[in-house]
């Protein structure tokens, strides 16, 4: 199978203080496409940090990190926004979307950095909404939707300008628990019938179980 | 894509919003107005002009000057025509009138071409010497009708022992700038310096038409050079200067004007740069949610630049607007003496903007700069 993501010997150091702290230490990992991996372990174990340097929003002490081709840790700032834009679709915990849009136009923000007309952008909107099960609320503010609906709309941010890479960071940390159920299956929709490559981190078993493997992170190691 | 996100800031509080924009609409209306009503403070005003020199007293206002100096500066090279005039000063509350008599030679028209009055009139002015021509603000405001008596007390005695002066009313003038200059009336001099009893032959005022403006200076220097240590010293310069100079000598009005703008604008410009760098500051992870999305630093730097030239541009398009509403409500209330004397000049507009601009820069760059080094794993760690 061919690995969309890999990585090779990463490490990532802070210097804090003039501590030293080692928060992923030669780590590799490679990520099949359409894999849907989910990764655990206790809060500072470097999960959050692996899922920075895999979607280009950090970039490694040392080691590479190749996905979808690029060499991540050679981009530039700018180059990197590029790649984000056109590779990873994010999904966070407290969903992070702006108050003061309705959901279409959170939606579309990804596709405001396309060239794409308004037209194409409001179709594109409409199918991204649709597939979350959220067709009639495109005019609502996040306000006026519940955690689940809200997280929905990111899913459908995350998604809209069809990326290969959906990167979940405790994406259930803030719903209830059938929340947490609605979203999970539709994460795993997107995995098994869209194709979509998932890293999910998650501190609960429970939604672990969603993903096709878990890893575990202990101390900037993967464990098992 | 920038409008979205200078949409996104600018509704995001929209009171705060509101209330940026009010305290920069102050600011832009107190420049706007300053500029625009200045000049009647400052004298610099439009239409007056450089071909025609004033000579009047050096060190009093309202001195006189021997009617000897309008013949010496009439014989100097350059000099095409001279006319001179003295105040005759009404009483006013004893007084049809409530402006000025000037009693002047009678090329009065000829000379201040700002004053215009009917052929007819000029002429009558020039044959009758008890003739008076009216300007045309005053006769509507005291209802004065051609053939009508203009009589008031002055402060000159005339030749029967009073105080009292009267003269025909013969035709009224218009000016083309500054309205409250229509609050006088023209008559003979010589007929005023043959009735009087005291200070015959004394002129208020001269004014000599050059052949070139690029002439103003010497011929100033060498009249004012002739009468430097007499009783009658003079004080010599283009009519376009003179109300400058003179208005300068009361206080540095341009001064004062420019101290109030420059407090007010830092005062606002601190005021915006605080709003601005919280209203950032409030939106890190905003920011930091872009910047995954795929946002580049100098798009979001660009978009709160451009906010806050937006935020600014409103604002002096409000205060703008509102000098342009004041100066109908000035001139009212000046009851016509201000009519058709102040415009909002394309430079003032321009200058406005310019200043909007400036202001915009000064208050954004620091929180442009914030968001544009704002490291997403910084921001997203504030979740």
């Amino acid at each position: 199978m061919i690995n969309l993501i890999e990585v090779k010997e990463v490490s990532k150091i802070y210097n804090r203080g003039g501590e030293t702290l080692v928060v992923l230490d030669g780590l590799s990992l490679e990520v099949p496409k359409g894999d849907f991996l989910a990764l655990m372990g206790p809060s500072g174990s470097g999960k959050s940090t692996l899922l920075n340097l895999i979607s280009g929003l950090d970039s490694p002490t040392s080691g590479s990190i190749i996905a979808n081709g690029k060499h991540l840790e050679k981009m530039k700032s700018s180059a990197l926004s590029d790649w984000r834009a056109g590779n990873v679709g994010f999904v966070f915990q407290f969903y992070n979307l702006l108050p003061v849009l309705n959901a279409k136009k959170n939606v579309e923000l990804p596709l405001l950095l396309t060239n794409l007309s308004a037209l194409k952008r409001k179709e594109h909107v409409a199918t991204a909404l649709n597939l979350v099960g959220l067709a009639d609320r495109g005019d609502h503010k996040p306000s006026e939707l519940s955690g689940g609906q809200q997280q929905r709309v990111a899913i459908a941010r995350a998604l809209v300008s069809d990326p290969d890479i959906l990167v979940c960071d405790e994406p259930t940390g803030d719903l209830d628990r059938e929340s947490a159920t609605e979203i999970l299956n539709l994460i795993q929709i997107l995995n098994r019938d869209h194709g979509k490559t998932i890293l999910m981190v998650t501190h609960d078993p429970v939604a672990a179980e969603f993903s096709k493997r878990t890893l575990y992170l202990d101390k900037g190691k993967l464990t098992h | 894509m920038y409008w979205t996100l200078i949409k996104t800031g600018l509704i995001r509080k929209r009171i705060r919003t509101f209330l940026t924009i009010m305290s920069l609409f102050v600011a832009f209306l107190l420049y706007g107005s300053l500029q625009t009503f200045s000049s009647i403070f400052t004298g610099s005003v439009k239409g007056l002009s450089a071909q025609n020199l004033i000579v009047m007293p050096r060190y009093d206002m309202f001195g006189k000057l021997p009617i000897s100096v309008a013949q010496y500066v009439e014989s100097l090279d350059g000099v095409e025509d001279v006319m001179y005039f003295d105040y005759l000063m009404p009483i006013k509350l004893e007084s049809m009138m409530d402006g000025v008599v000037f009693a002047s030679s009678p090329n009065f028209f000829d000379i201040y071409t700002r004053f215009q009055a009917p052929d007819e009139a000029k002429q009558a002015l020039k044959s009758t010497r008890s003739s008076t021509i009216v300007g045309k603000l005053m006769a509507e405001k005291k209802g004065i009708k051609i053939g009508d008596k203009l009589s008031f007390k002055s402060t000159s005695m005339n030749q029967d022992g009073s105080y009292n002066w009267s003269f025909d009313v013969v035709g009224f003038y218009t000016v083309t700038q500054l309205a409250g200059d229509e609050m006088a009336a023209i008559v003979n001099y010589e007929s005023v310096d043959e009735a009087r009893l005291s200070e015959k032959g004394t002129i208020s005022m001269i004014m000599a038409r050059i052949a070139n403006p690029n002439m103003a200076d010497s011929i100033s220097d060498k009249v004012d050079d002739r009468f430097m240590n007499s009783s009658y010293a003079t004080r010599t310069g283009p009519e376009s200067m003179m109300a400058v100079e003179m208005a300068s000598e009361v206080a540095d009005i341009e001064l004062i004007m420019t101290a109030i703008l420059l407090s007010v604008f830092f005062t606002i410009l601190l005021v915006s740069a605080n709003t601005m760098s919280q209203s950032i500051r409030e939106r890190t992870i905003e920011i930091g949610v872009l910047k995954c999305l795929g946002y580049k630093d100098r798009q979001l730097f660009v978009s709160v630049m451009l906010e806050a030239t937006f935020l600014t541009f409103c604002a002096t398009g409000l205060g703008l607007l509102g000098t342009l509403l004041l100066i109908p409500v000035v001139e009212q209330l000046s009851d016509g003496v201000l009519a058709n004397t102040f415009n909002l000049e394309l430079e003032i507009i321009f200058g406005g903007f310019i200043l909007g601009l400036i202001v915009a820069f000064l208050a954004a760059s620091v929180p442009a700069y914030q968001a544009l080094t704002l490291r997403v794993v910084d921001a997203l760690r504030e979740d």
